[in-house]
């Protein structure tokens, strides 16, 4: 009587449209999530996004809603320009966003952010990540700079 | 589908993301968004912190109050059951 969602989920995937459907869904949901985040951490506005790629804040605001369908070339100047770059990584399609052993390893490794691995716990993780990026490379906070200068 | 995975295990954070809204003077009912389909669901606040999907539709119209009322009468189904 009692069905899960999960278990749902894994009758319907058998169906190799849906699970084409319900991928594309995936990948945008999951970069909306994280350039929504990253956007509000480095204080950013939308609008002020848009003006400094050039489109339009509707835009990014479908972008941050799932909406969008932006190529990988749009992903790495958006991010880009937070100062960011995009680090892709593949996991089961059924498996946590929150995987703690995933936000554990990241934590200790030095990353951007993410899509495909997960969405940030919340912006202290993302502080820590953004965080560990600037002993390798120039600081966030020049680079925004320069993104904002422009 | 996807986002309601999402909402499964990112629950409010979806806010940010203008993904999720709240209906408008109606308590712990919140809107899910995906293009044109909305799925009204009820926010369970007691343990384990649930959302319930309470009714989908595609939007048409400025105009859904018909369609959050019959979530309202829903969750209130749900709550007596509980």
């Amino acid at each position: 009587m009692n069905r899960t969602f999960k278990e749902d989920l894994e009758r319907e995937l058998q169906d190799v449209e849906f699970a084409r459907e319900f991928g594309a869904a995936v990948a945008k949901t999951d970069f909306a999530l994280t350039l929504a985040k990253a956007r509000r951490i480095c204080q950013v506005t939308q609008t002020d996004l848009a003006n400094l790629l050039g489109t339009s804040q509707s835009y990014i605001a479908k972008l941050e809603r799932g909406d969008a369908n932006p190529t990988i070339g749009r992903i790495g100047e958006l991010l880009a320009v937070l100062g960011l770059r995009l680090s892709t990584n593949t996991i089961p399609l059924i498996s946590s966003v929150y995987s703690e052993t995933e936000i554990h390893r990241a934590e200790n490794s030095g990353f951007h952010v993410s899509t495909l691995l997960f969405p940030l716990k919340d912006i202290s993780d993302l502080e820590i990540a953004v965080h560990s990026e600037k002993e390798t490379s120039d600081t966030k906070d020049t680079k925004l700079v320069e993104a904002s200068s422009r | 589908m996807a986002k309601i995975q999402y909402l499964e295990e990112c629950g409010l954070e979806l806010l940010g993301a203008k993904m999720l809204k709240p209906v408008k003077g109606e308590n712990d009912l919140y809107e899910l968004k995906s293009g044109q389909c909305r799925v009204i669901v009820y926010y369970d606040t007691r343990k384990g912190h649930k959302f319930v999907l309470l009714n989908g539709f595609l939007k048409k119209g400025r105009r859904e109050r018909g369609k959050i009322d019959e979530a309202r009468f829903l969750s209130r189904e749900y709550l007596s059951r509980k």
